[in-house]
């Protein structure tokens, strides 16, 4: 209980930008684990978010449920994927080093504004709010990488902007590995075939036009 | 302690909408997954409808469908306004079929106070009286206007209209639609009607091969791509009406610099046409159903009725003057 009091208590002082709080997670385990907390449930929030696709392809809700669970992890293991590649980034740019843990425990609180992510559900303006959550996200991450590594904010950008690009090149050599494992347990979960690219515009039109091909 | 109570209040207020808000897709996207919805409302009725029922030996000179705006509810609590415009326009058209029970405001048609889990609680705010009768006036508002902005998404919107067509399409199908003498369809839709008359246009011109045609009254419009099938909007919009106005700056996509959005495309190809109508607001006794004397001369309502039956008759003249259909049912070129 107090780790989840702690764990929001840390979140809402992150998003506010109390830098103090990103130093406190590289410094302290208990708060690196409160930190992971709120990683944890802010990738489920953002996987719930993105989850009307789910019904789009018209999965039925048990294994929405279970497509549900799977995109948190998959949200969650991707950001943790983005701390490793800082971790790397600060090696090459000879930066001082946190350790992976306190770069996991620094990149999962700048995850806190994903626990808003359900906002995004809203329709229109919906949108909108999901592009700003981005941004409060990277923002979050080069200060608080600044705040938690003690480099100042140009060191910050530079290491944010490497570790993205690192971020980038992995995906670019392992993403297609990846996006297949990652899709196969997709359609395990939903228990239906998937388009690989969901256009839902595209696919309703080609939809009425089969049922208008049916009409006599 | 009451700057407390309203900051309470304001909060409570806030709440209650995000929470409306967060609702609001879940409808049509649940229908569309097949969670919710009654069953003979599935995805697929057009077609069991399309074998089941014969055309009309006698084909009207088009089809006029009224869309209501966000106060609407259910074709059974109608204002008396309202059923004024639909008896109005008829005596306007005598040669045109005018539909005026579709509740557009579900993806799957079911009026409020149908077959759903909150009917009783719908029928009874649909005409509030008393203390609390604005309040209940705009959670039927605020409950449809969600629904307009869950057209409007380009998430949600595919569904939506998707299953908004199909309502639209049982509708002409009931009237006796002949798919081989195709009638111009017109749309009339007021305020939100107008965005989901134009989001659905492109799918209903796609199924049945028929000329849509938009008339928006007071339209709260986004740039939908339903759009593309639209073969002329006519923008009706009061002199007085900002609520319309806000719709140009809410949805991006009908900004002028983003040429090749639905809606820019279309004025650049001279499908939209403007008609202003001095004096009229969005709503009230000066809104587009009202009855006040406008300049001593034409009530708002009069303006409204001319401009969808002038539109109307604008369609059944270019729908008659287009060469005849090749046999074999072969498309006609678009719009």
């Amino acid at each position: 209980m107090a780790m989840i009091s702690e764990a929001f208590d840390l979140a809402w002082r992150a998003m506010a930008f109390d830098l103090s709080v990103f130093r406190l997670v590289v410094e302290n385990p208990a708060s690196a684990r409160a930190s992971l907390l709120v990683l944890a449930v802010a990738a489920l929030m953002l996987a719930f978010s993105q989850s009307m696709v789910l019904l789009a392809n018209q999965v039925p809700p048990v294994r929405f449920a279970l497509a549900l669970l799977l995109g948190g992890v998959q949200h969650g293991v991707s950001a943790l994927g983005y701390a490793l590649a800082f971790v790397a980034a600060g090696i090459l740019l000879g930066m001082p080093a946190a350790g992976i843990g306190g770069l996991v425990a620094l990149v999962a609180l700048a995850w806190a504004p994903n626990l808003l992510a359900l906002i995004a559900v809203v329709p229109h303006f919906g949108l909108g709010f999901a592009r700003l959550l981005e941004a409060w996200v990277a923002s979050l991450v080069v200060v608080g990488l600044s705040a938690g590594l003690g480099v100042g904010l140009p060191g910050a950008m530079l290491l944010a902007v490497a570790g993205w690009l690192l971020g980038q090149l992995a995906r670019m050599l392992a993403g297609p590995a990846l996006a297949r494992i990652n899709w196969r347990l997709l359609e395990k979960a939903t228990g239906r075939s998937l388009m690989p690219d969901v256009d839902p515009i595209a696919y309703l039109k080609s939809l009425a036009a089969e049922r208008n091909g049916q009409a006599p | 302690m009451i700057i407390g109570l309203i900051e309470a209040s304001i909060g409570l207020g806030l709440l209650i909408v995000l929470v409306a808000g967060l609702l609001a897709p879940l409808e049509s996207m649940g229908w569309w997954a097949g969670w919710t919805g009654p069953d003979d409302m599935k995805a697929g009725a057009p077609t069991r409808l399309l074998e089941s029922l014969a055309p009309a030996a006698q084909q009207p000179d088009a089809r006029v469908i009224i869309l209501y705006g966000i106060n609407d509810s259910s074709d059974t609590l109608r204002l008396a306004h309202e059923e004024d415009y639909a008896a109005a326009l008829a005596r306007a058209l005598p040669g045109c079929n005018i539909i005026a029970d579709l509740f557009p405001y579900s993806a799957f048609g079911m009026p409020l106070n149908g077959d759903r889990a909150l009917a009783g609680f719908w029928q009874k705010v649909a005409h509030p009286n008393g203390r609390l009768a604005a309040l209940f006036t705009f959670t039927i508002n605020l409950r449809n206007f969600l629904q307009v902005l869950t057209s409007a998404d380009r998430r949600y919107g595919p569904f939506y209209n998707f299953g908004l067509a199909q309502v639209i399409v049982d509708a002409l199908l009931r009237d006796g639609h002949d798919p081989a003498r195709p009638r111009p369809l017109v749309l009339v839709g007021y305020s939100g009607g107008g965005q989901l008359a134009i989001a659905a246009a492109d799918y209903v011109h796609r199924a049945l091969d028929v000329p849509v045609h938009v008339v928006a009254l007071g339209g709260f419009m986004s740039a939908a791509p339903g759009l593309d099938g639209v073969s002329m909007l006519t923008h009706v919009r009061g002199s007085r009406d900002w609520l319309q106005a806000m719709a140009a700056l809410v949805f991006p996509q009908r900004w002028p610099g983003i040429p090749l959005s639905p809606w820019n495309r279309a004025l650049a190809e001279g499908r939209i046409s403007d008609v202003v109508l001095e004096g009229v607001m969005h709503s009230g006794p000066e809104g587009y159903f009202g009855s006040v004397l406008l300049a001593g001369t034409h009530t708002p309502m009069q303006l409204s009725v001319a401009a969808a039956a002038d539109a109307t008759r604008s369609a059944v003249r270019t729908a008659a003057a287009a060469p005849p259909r090749p046999a074999g049912g072969t498309r006609p070129e678009a719009r």
